[in-house]
């Protein structure tokens, strides 16, 4: 299963311990720190990645959804940390693929980062998850951060009708990614 | 001079430091008191000390509490806002959602945002239950148990239904289209008053079959001549004469003319509108008599009982169908166009008769029931109701 965030064209993987440059997770995230001063010494922290756009948002959270739907299929299944379910992580992988959420380099260069172990199987599709699901929310709290709305849910709601077309996403999440790199 | 009293035993002087005590008893009491006061201090210590702890996790609770009651509102606003969301939405309206939420709700965290659309975007049946969920979460628990309008029943009876049934199934009609109900009201009235008048007057179905099936046997006995313009006051006259005595005269013959006339007489009061004199004549016109040939009132009378045979039938077959009483017409007039009359008088049929019904109806082809087969069936379900006799009239 596609760790989701690490790989080329998509969000930089959140950091599991925590440490610094953790990606997205840090980055995406409002309480990342103070953004910098305009015209601040160079050296200093890096400027804060710039707000996400509506169709950027939109394709990542599409993105993290369809990835949270496959390892959700996979973990609820019995035979998940008993035996190999390698097969079927390779199904969702192509799944993934044929819904245009991943590319096929990143879906081959994702396959072989799975562990054989069960246990480990296992452990390596909660990880996944635990990451996909964080590095989520972080991202839509950084768009709600820098991109608030005096008005009606409903009213926003209309405004982004038909602003990220599924055609498209691929595109977006390299913009995006491109934008927490360079910030990073 | 000495002291006298140094020469008697002195009293035991009181040693320093116990004076006091001994000396003033309420000094006694004051330090019982204190040491009282002290062993219950002591006593108290341990949840004294507490008091500050017990605050403060007091506190704590109040603050989990608030801070459970602030996701419990901000989880259910998500879920109204998702529940907005039309039947036929798509995964991409579930994110733009998730984004409004968030820029509109500052306080409402995107964790809780992404929590409660998965329950839409990872619900097992499809993205539209799933958004019902949502909604459902949205009400209130008295809501929840409350019943609303639902969709007319089948027959366009009003139905109630659970809150929670309308949210899942999304728009619905909760009424008839205009007219419908007016016809209905007026279909179902009228199809209770026939079924109605149907068992009334089933109630005296023996009774009104009886006159036929003795004048049937009459009218055949008395021969082609027997009935026919005239032959009543031939009758009449044959009849004065016996009652003369005058010897030579068929008197099985007169007796059989009087039964014939006197059943289908019968006949025609029970079953013909004889409100006037008018009417009356009219029925004895529209009725098998001894007025018409003897055929012709054969064959009236035995299509006359075949037919009231025929509406008994179909009372019972619609009693044993179950429907409702409004559904009595629907049903009668559909059953009538797949039903025969003639099945229904085949046993008063003679031998001849009857295989020239059969052969009226065409035979099924390629091993496939035909009209045949059906008539034979009707008069086998007519038989097994006991509604015909196989044996014909006795």
């Amino acid at each position: 299963m596609p760790n989701a965030l690490s790989n080329g064209g998509l969000p930089p993987i959140p950091d599991q311990t925590g440490a610094a440059g953790n990606g997205l997770q840090q980055m995406a995230s409002p309480q990342a720190g103070p953004p910098a001063a305009p015209g601040a010494p160079a050296g200093g922290a890096a400027p804060p990645p710039p707000p996400p756009t509506h169709e950027q948002t939109v394709a990542a959270l599409r993105h993290f959804s369809a990835i949270k739907n496959q390892l959700t299929a996979i973990l609820k299944d019995a035979a998940t940390g008993k035996s190999d379910v390698k097969s079927r992580i390779i199904d969702g992988m192509t799944n993934l693929v044929a819904e245009r959420i991943l590319s096929a380099p990143q879906a081959v260069s994702q396959l072989a980062n799975v562990p054989s172990e069960p246990l480990e199987q296992r452990k390596w599709l909660q990880t996944m998850m635990q990451q996909a699901q964080s590095a989520e929310n972080n991202l839509l709290d950084h768009y709600g951060a820098t991109s608030p709305h005096f008005g009606a849910v409903a009213d926003h709601f209309e405004g982004t009708k038909d602003i990220s077309h599924p055609d498209d996403h691929m595109g977006h999440l390299a913009a995006l990614h491109a934008n927490y790199k360079g910030a990073a | 001079m000495a002291d006298m009293n140094s020469l008697y035993p002195q009293p035991v002087a009181p040693q320093a430091g116990s004076n006091a005590l001994i000396s003033d008893p309420s000094k006694v009491i004051g330090l019982m008191s204190g040491l009282q006061d002290y062993r219950l201090k002591s006593e108290q210590f341990g949840a004294l000390s507490q008091q500050p702890q017990a605050a403060l996790t007091g506190q704590n609770i109040q603050n989990q509490s608030a801070q459970m009651k602030q996701n419990e509102d901000a989880t259910q606003i998500a879920a109204h806002y998702f529940g907005t969301l039309p039947d036929d939405a798509k995964p991409d309206d579930i994110y733009r959602m998730k984004m409004a939420i968030r820029a509109v709700h500052p306080n409402i965290s995107a964790a809780t945002i992404n929590t409660v659309a998965d329950v839409a975007l990872r619900d097992p049946k499809n993205l539209r239950n799933g958004i019902a969920t949502l909604r459902t979460m949205g009400l209130s628990p008295e809501a929840m148990v409350s019943r609303v309008t639902g969709p007319p029943g089948p027959a366009g009876e009003p139905v109630s239904v659970p809150q929670t049934t309308a949210v899942r199934t999304g728009a619905m009609a909760t009424g008839l289209a205009p007219g419908v109900g007016e016809a209905q009201v007026a279909t179902g009235q009228g199809a209770g008053e026939a079924l109605n008048a149907s068992r009334q007057r089933a109630l005296n179905y023996r009774q009104e079959v009886f006159p036929l099936e003795q004048a049937i046997p009459a009218l055949e006995k008395l021969g082609k001549t027997g009935t026919g313009p005239g032959t009543e006051e031939f009758n009449h006259v044959k009849s004065f004469l016996q009652s003369a005595g005058i010897p030579g005269l068929d008197t099985s013959k007169i007796k059989t003319f009087d039964e014939a006339k006197k059943y289908l007489t019968d006949f025609v009061n029970q079953n013909g509108n004889t409100g006037t004199n008018d009417k009356l004549a009219a029925s004895f016109a529209g009725n098998p008599s001894v007025g018409i040939s003897n055929a012709a009132a054969t064959d009236v009378a035995k299509s006359a009982l075949a037919l009231r045979r025929m509406k008994q039938a179909q009372l019972v077959e619609f009693e044993k169908s179950g429907l409702p009483d409004n559904q009595f017409t629907k049903w009668a007039s559909q059953w009538q166009l797949a039903h025969d009359p003639r099945a229904y008088g085949f046993d008063l049929m003679s031998p001849d008769q009857r295989k020239k019904v059969i052969e009226s109806f065409s035979e099924g082809k390629d091993g496939k029931p035909g009209p045949r087969d059906l008539f034979k069936l009707q008069v086998q379900a007519a038989h097994e109701a006991g509604i015909i006799n196989p044996g014909g009239l006795k």
